[in-house]
Order: C-alpha cells, then structure tokens, then sequence
C-alpha cells in the first residue's frame, strides 16, 4: 500500500493550513507586515541595484566636481557628495554590502552557535556541559569592535575580516539562547521517551530538540540582522570594513560628518538608512515571533 | 528465584542525595515483588510513595542504588543507556501527562515512527504504513498521521503515547497514571483499549495510579506502598475484602464513591489524618507511626518485617506478629 | 435543616446567593465564533453547598470566570444575567463590585502554589488580604484565626512560614485560610483536590464541609470527580457543552441518574465494586464553532429523535429536587 492519493491530499492540507495559520498569526499586527514590505524593498534595491538606481555609476569611482555638494534636488533626491556623486545611489548600493554582511554573519555563527548550545543543554550536569559553556563565556566577553581593530591590525580591513571579526563575537549569544532552552527540555517526558526508545544523542538533539527552538532562535536571526548591520556600520565608520570607493552606510556617515551641519545630506540619509534598515528589521522580527510562537491554543 | 516471572524486583533501593553530606531522599527503600506473564500488576500510594521511582528504575530512567531488577531471568539492574537495544524494545513505557509525553513540534505519525525506525529498521512506505497499523490498533483514524498534538485531545493523545510504546512490540508496559490527568469518560475508552491489546498482543503491565478503584477493575495484583516500601501486597480481590494494613484502609475509606453498594464496601473505622512526613528525615521505625490509630511502642522501634498471612498476602505491620515470617 | 431535604419548592421562599439565568457566553477566536455556554441556569441558596460537575471542555470554568467577571479579553457575555444578593453582577461596574470582591465572594483555584505568592509569608500575605478587606486593627489575630480555622497546625509558626515549605495539602489549606480570612457569602472553589493526594484531599473536603456549615459559608464546587461532588455537596449540577443538563440533590442523583449522558457517565466510572466498567460514551464533545441545533448531546446520545436535532429540551421535573433537559422526561412520562 503505496502512499495513496487520500494520503498526499491530506499531506497538502496540512501544509496548507500550517502557512495559512503562519500567515494570520503573522499579519495580525499591522507593523509587522509593514516591517516586511521595506525589508523586501531593501532586498530588492540590493540585488537590482544597477537597475534601480537613478546613477548607478556614481557606486564606482567616479567624480564630477561640478555637481560637488548639491543639496537634495530634483535630479539628486538625497543630493550629491563632495566628489558629485548622488548619495541615494551610493547608499542603495551601500545596501549590498551590508546585507551581505548580515546574511553571512548569521549563516556561520547561527549553525555554530546552535550546535554549540545544544551540546551543552544536552549534556546539562556534566563534565562536557562545563567546558563547553565555559568556551562560550570566553568569546562572550570580546568586544566585536576592539575585536575588528585587532583583526584590521593584523591583516588588512577588508569586508571579509570585518565579517570574520563579528562572527567570532555572535555566535555565542546563539549558544547561550539554545543552551538555556536545551537545558530546560532535557527532562520533558518526550526527550525521556525518546530516549527510551533508543535514539542516539545526535537524533534527540537535532531531531526532537532543535525542533521546539526555531521560534525564540529565528525571530532573533531577523532582529539580529539588523544589529550585524549596524555593527558593521560601525566597524566601517572607523575604516575598518568595505573600503572606499565601494559604498558602505557608516563609512558615507563618517565622511560626510565633517560637513555638518552645512552639507547635512551627506550624512544624514546613510543614517536614515540605517536607522530605517534596523527599524524594518525589528518589526519583521517581532510579526515572525507572533507567527511562530502566538495562536497556539 | 521465581522461575514463572517475567519481572523480578528484589530489595530495591534508589535514594536521591541532597545537598548536605550523608543525607539522602529514600524514595525507595527496599522493595520486592515480581510480575508474572499477563499480570496486570498495580502498584499504588500516593505521592512520596515512591511508586514512580520504583517505575522509572525498572524503565532504566534512573540508575538504582541497590538491590536487584531481573527481566526473563537476565539482570538488567543497569540505566538505560547500558542496556542494549534489543532490551529498550522489551519493556516500554507511558507517562501520566499526554501534553508533555509528546514532542509539540512532530506529527502523530512523527511520533510513532521513532521506535519502529529504531527497533525494527523500517524506512519510507513501509514505515508509514507500519505507523498506520499502529494508529489502527488504538483505534484512532489513519488521517491522525498528520496531525500534531496540540490538535488532538488529551485521550487521543495518551492513545498515540499507548501506539508507540506498542510500536516496537514489548512484552512488559509500564503505565505511570495513564489516565489520572483524563476525563471519566476518556479514561473507559483508554481502559477498555488497554485490555483489548494487552489480551491480543500477550502483554504484562505494571500499572501504578493512586486511584483504588481503578485497580479494582483491571489490576489482578496489588501492592500498596508508603514512604518507599510496600506495606502490603496481594491479589486483588483477598486485599479489598480483607485489607490488612492501617494504611490500605485508610487509603480505601478515603475514596470518594458514587453509589451506597460502594460506600458500603469502604472500611468505616479509619479516617485519614495527618500527612507523609519528609522522605529525608524519616523516623526510625515504622513510616506510617505518625499516622496510624493503631500505634504501639514498638512501632516507634523497630520497622516491621514484611509477612506473609496467607500464601500470596504479604503484610509490613506489626499487627499482625503471628502470622509467618518471610 | 440539611438542603438535601428541601424541596425546590420550599427553596423558592429561601435567600439566594448566587443566582446564574440564561447565561450565553461566548468566545472570539481565530477560526470564528466559539458559542460556549449556551443558557446555563443555576441558583445557590444561603448556606447551601452546590456541585458543577463536567468534563474538560464544558464550560464549568467559563462560568466560573464569569461569575467572578474574569473572564478573558476575547469573550463576549451574549445574553443572562448572574445575579448576586440580586444585584446584577454582568451590569455592574468594577467600582461597584467593591462588596462582591472583599466581602462578597471568594475563590480556591485546584493548584494552591500557583496561587500564593511565594516571596511572601502567609502571614504577609494574609494581612494584606484583611487590610484589603477592610480590617483596620488586630489584623495578626484575625490571620492567626483564619489559619487556625483551616486546621493548619501551630499557627503562629504558620505565620512566619514560605508557600514552598509546605506540602501541597496544607498549601491549599493556606488557601482555604485566605480565602475565608474575612467572613465571605460565596466560595468558589474550581477543582480543589484534584492535585492533592486521596488521603489529603478527603481531609480537605471534609475541612470545606465543616466550615460551610459552621459558618452558613454558601459554596459552589467545581469538579470534574463525580464521588467528590456526592461526598461535600448538598445538589448538584450536570453540565454538558455548555449547558446545565440534569440537576438533583447528590444523595439521590447517582441512585437514579436520568439524563442518558449522566447514565453514560456513571456507567464509565471505575467502581469498588468492580461492576463492569463501559467503553465510555461514543463520540466527542460537539464543536463550539458550529454547535448542533436542538440538544447539544444529540450526536452521541442512544435515544436521540428527530426533534432532538431540531430542538433543544428545556428543563422537565422528575420530582421537587430533580430537573432533567432532555425530550425522554417531558411531562414526567419516559425511561428512567
């Protein structure tokens, strides 16, 4: 008796009403949902950005002294910066960058934190819970920033090293999120009965475990995103990071700081930018913790 | 050595230490009984008894202190982990609370598929058609497959926990209050479900609920414990027509019945006072002195050998001094 | 004079307490509407002890919450009225509900260590209940009484002692303590012993029984334990999907349940004397969302009729104490 029809049928419906619920959970706050739409816009101007942007040329280097400086006008809607190029290309461009930086930030220290917090929930009460918690709390204590300079000190800044430096320093709050929930779940009844029923270490921690923890762990993925992005505008407001003539948000802010408050356009609409990034994030971050964790009855 | 048991518990004792030096939570201090091949064997008290303990050493949950657990003959006083596979399939086991029992985050058919893939190495369609079997033999429709637990009841829920500890085929199911956290009407359901398998699939439970008159309908074994020991053990029907022990007659006067027939049934002189003292500082002699109306100095002494008063109904009660030492 | 012996008769000319009529609840949720209770009658009488017993899912704790108004956001009281020494409680405001919550009414909820704070002593804890209450001075002694009353033992030790030093037992007992530290009207109490061990929970019954008749204490018993309701209980009620069902003075109910789901119940109750226990009763509790017309027990019920999916029975006497909704006793003709 193959899978019979009746059988896929109801498989589908299953997944349907799973995205239908997801959806209704998700969309009950009118925030989250706008939070969604200005986090796909700004996905969308990153990947299009040639496209998109009104001088795409502007992202390279490129100078045109005669329109050095111009306030927001017609042609430049955010303006144009000391070299004459228009600002709000450069920071669409700019937004390639930084998400790049938080899309490959989470995808190292997610899985490493992870992997690392459920080894130590699991073995709650032992010798390997100890050392690998204590691990954690050593790369807890560095500051991603002094972190970055030492890293820049060594070897050249570059985006690469700007992203290494911040891994090293996220993945242990990973670590300490899953660890506690990990550690808590250990002595439910259906970790127990899993366990009686004979399945090896590896199947209960990423098989019946990790399962339980993708609400609390996704929801401060979305929210990190934005925190990684503004890290990393701070580590390129101090130079280290993407380095000129490519856009970077904290790097545009830095140059254009000198300028302020006369050619305020120069600064201020990275910092929009960033702020309204961080913002996006945020509020996609609290519409998929609804989604994942609310309407349960 | 009980050559016709299936389970042979003898002098079991798990204590717990604390945090002060030399002091120990005694949750099962020296117990002994066996279970023979479709026995349904009932072990009640109530909290503190150390009836659940005494379950989840036999499980291999915890390791024992002391004594000896004998399965078919082979010594299996180890935790689960050092048991090998082919012995976690034998004996198998369901919690009391359905909600906690199963993964939230896994579909029935999920759940049921863990002990088949493990023990019995089945993959894709044959996984999944050995799951609806499973789900068939509780009598819960093969749609439940997708289902996730928090969309089903309470009963259908300890149903499916009841389909995959049978998953795997055991000999001996342990069921810790299986039913305690149901409805009355839920809880028929799950009894007379209970009986149907254990006749067709030859099963021997351990059954353990605090509930008297549960035990009296479908245990065929009975042992009463307090404060980690048995005070009394017996076939069913000789330990309610004849309860021996203060505390059995306590805990049967206390039951709350429905009809006069029962309350005529209920030992009438022993009213329940006083409460389990703390199994940390447990006084020297017998544990149910602090509670017993019948209370003699001795008590206060010595802790009474468990005795047998006829050829399968033991007592732990110094009431009863003339009766045949075991 | 016991209430058992009271007619309903006689009853009409005694003080009602608490009195529930045509109480419609229901609940808004992510699927629709959710009609719980649907028309629930019940009356409680000065000094009188009432059982609401059902099963999970039928609506004795909505009306509970209702009663003491606690019930959550998303509810909508759709009709009744629950009147409390007649005076309207679903009408009244919260400042005017001032006497009901310090004088009026109390409650015990079934897990006492949910229930008391445990960063506070009972004796801080008690205080602040009788200053609350509107006791100015001798508040300790008041405290000291109160826990005397619920038999916890050495009260002035009591009084300096932390929830998580006591057993589940004598916590509840706190409980009771607290709940009766000023004279009250009404306890509520919602599944009290179901988490207490037999042995305590017989002793704590027979606690609320002593003190509901020393002290004309009127108390309305949730419990899904129908040997519970029989023992402390002067009458009781058989709720069912959100409808009283059958209701009779608890000696006599279980000797001659009538409505075939109390039947039905009864017949499913393990028993010491090792009757035959049934199947339970085939089916599931209707859904809220799309409840059957006529009687709500239609679909599981042996002798249901073509105007039983239509109509919904109203309550028919069997005698002066005992009520049934169901078509099978209209006009007292029909099975018993």
């Amino acid at each position: 008796m193959n899978k019979t029809n009746s059988q896929k049928a109801l498989r589908r419906e299953r997944i349907r009403t799973d995205i239908a619920r997801a959806w209704y959970n998700f969309s009950r706050s009118k925030l989250s949902v706008v939070g969604l739409v200005v986090v796909s816009i700004i996905v969308f101007f990153a990947i299009f950005a040639p496209f998109v942007s009104p001088y795409p040329e502007h992202s390279g280097a490129y100078v045109d002294f005669k329109n050095a400086s111009n306030p927001p006008s017609l042609n430049n809607w955010c303006g144009t910066d000391v070299f004459g190029r228009d600002v709000l290309s450069r920071v669409i461009f700019a937004f390639r960058g930084a998400l790049t930086m938080g899309i490959v930030v989470l995808i190292i220290s997610v899985p490493l934190g992870t992997a690392v917090g459920l080894l130590g929930g699991y073995f709650s009460g032992t010798w390997i819970e100890t050392i690998v918690m204590r691990i954690t709390d050593v790369f807890l204590s560095i500051p991603p920033l002094i972190l970055a300079l030492a890293i820049a000190a060594m070897l050249r800044p570059t985006l690469m090293n700007a992203m290494i430096a911040i891994c090293v320093s996220w993945w242990p709050w990973y670590a300490r999120l899953v660890y506690g929930m990990a550690a808590s779940l250990r002595n439910e009844p259906f970790i127990k009965a899993a366990e009686l029923s004979g399945a090896s270490t590896l199947r209960i921690m990423f098989f019946e475990m990790l399962p339980n923890f993708k609400g609390p762990v996704f929801t401060k993925m979305t929210l990190d995103m934005g925190w990684v992005i503004l890290t990393g505008a701070s580590l390129s407001f101090v130079g280290l990071g993407e380095q000129p003539p490519i856009p970077a948000l904290g790097t545009m802010v830095s140059d254009g700081a000198k300028y302020l408050p006369t050619y305020w356009w120069i600064s201020i609409f990275p910092a929009i930018a960033i702020m309204v990034i961080i913002l996006s994030f945020n509020l996609l971050g609290d519409g998929i913790r609804e989604m994942l964790s609310g309407g349960e009855r | 050595m009980n050559n016709k048991a299936i389970l042979e518990i003898r002098e079991l004792k798990k204590y717990f230490p604390t945090k002060r030096k030399n002091v120990y939570i005694k949750a099962v201090d020296g117990i002994s009984f066996d279970i023979e091949p479709s026995d349904t064997f009932g072990l009640v008290g109530e909290s503190g008894s150390g009836k659940s303990t005494t379950a989840y050493c036999t499980i291999g949950m915890y390791s024992i202190s002391s004594g000896r657990i004998t399965y078919t003959g082979k010594d299996i006083s180890v935790p689960a982990k050092k048991r090998p596979l082919s012995l976690k399939k034998e004996i198998q086991i369901v919690f009391q609370d359905p909600g906690t029992s199963l993964n939230p985050e896994h579909t029935v058919g999920r759940i049921i598929s863990l002990p088949l893939k493990i023990h019995m190495n089945l993959k894709g369609s044959a996984l999944r058609d050995a799951a609806v079997d499973a789900l068939d033999k509780v009598e819960l429709p093969s749609d439940y497959y997708y289902k996730y637990p928090r969309e089903i009841g309470g009963g259908e829920k300890q149903l499916v926990a009841i389909a995959r500890a049978l998953a795997a085929k055991p000999s001996l199911v342990i069921l810790d209050e299986p039913t305690s956290a149901l409805d009355v009407s839920v809880q028929a359901k799950i009894i007379s479900t209970l009986r149907k398998l254990k006749e067709d699939l030859s099963l021997s439970f351990l059954f353990i609920t605090h509930d008297l008159s549960l035990m009296r309908n479908i245990a065929t074994r009975i042992a009463i414990m307090y404060l980690g020991k048995i005070v009394e053990v017996g076939p069913v029907e000789v330990l309610f027509s004849n309860p021996l022990h203060p505390y059995t007659k306590m805990l049967l006067s206390s039951i709350p019945v429905v009809t006069e027939a029962e309350e005529s049934l209920k030992p009438k002189q022993i009213e329940s006072k006083g409460e389990i003292p703390s199994p940390v500082n447990i006084p020297p002699g017998c544990g149910f002195q602090s509670r017993c109306p019948f209370v003699m100095s001795v008590c206060k002494v010595t802790d009474p050998p468990i005795r047998a008063i006829s050829e399968d109904h033991m007592v732990k009660c110094h009431l009863f001094e003339g009766a045949i030492k075991t | 004079m016991g209430f058992a012996k009271c007619s309903l008769v006689e009853r009409d000319s005694m003080e009602n307490i608490l009195e529930v009529k045509d109480l419609k609840v229901s609940f808004k949720s992510y699927d629709g509407l959710l009609k719980v209770l649907d028309g629930v009658k019940l009356q409680i009488r000065k000094g009188e002890k009432v059982g609401l017993v059902g099963e999970t899912g039928c609506g004795k704790t909505t009306t509970l919450k209702a009663i003491m108004k606690i019930l959550a956001r998303n509810a909508i009281i759709e009709d009744g009225s629950i009147l409390f020494k007649d005076r309207d409680i679903i009408k009244s405001r919260e400042r005017e509900l001032k006497y009901l919550r310090t004088k009026g009414i109390s409650m015990i909820f079934q897990d006492p260590t949910a229930a008391l704070n445990p960063v506070y002593t009972l004796g801080q804890q008690l205080d602040y209940i009788l200053l609350h209450s509107g006791v100015d001075h001798n508040r300790k002694e008041a405290a000291l009484q109160a826990l005397h009353t619920a038999r916890l033992p050495d009260p002035e030790r009591m009084y300096e002692t932390y929830p998580f030093q006591l057993s589940g037992g004598m916590r509840q007992r706190a409980c009771i303590a607290m709940a009766l530290a000023t004279n009250r009207d009404l306890l509520l109490a919602d599944e009290p012993t179901t988490n207490l061990d037999v042995t305590i929970q017989d002793q704590v019954l027979k606690l609320l029984k002593k003190l509901s008749l020393e002290r004309e204490l009127s108390l309305l018993l949730i419990t899904h334990s129908l040997g519970v309701a029989r023992e402390v209980t002067d009458r009781i009620y058989i709720m069912y999907a959100g409808t009283i069902i059958e209701t009779d003075s608890s000696k006599t109910l279980f000797e001659n349940p009538c409505h075939p789901y109390t039947k039905g119940l009864l017949a499913s109750l393990p028993k010491l004397t090792a009757d035959k226990m049934t199947e339970g009763i085939p089916g599931r509790i209707p859904s809220y969302l799309n409840p059957p017309n006529g009687c709500r027990f239609n679909n599981r019920c042996p002798y249901a009729t073509d105007r039983c999916l239509k109509e919904k029975p109203r309550m028919f006497k069997i005698d002066d104490n005992h009520m049934v909704a169901c078509f099978l006793f209209e006009d007292g003709e029909g099975q018993t």
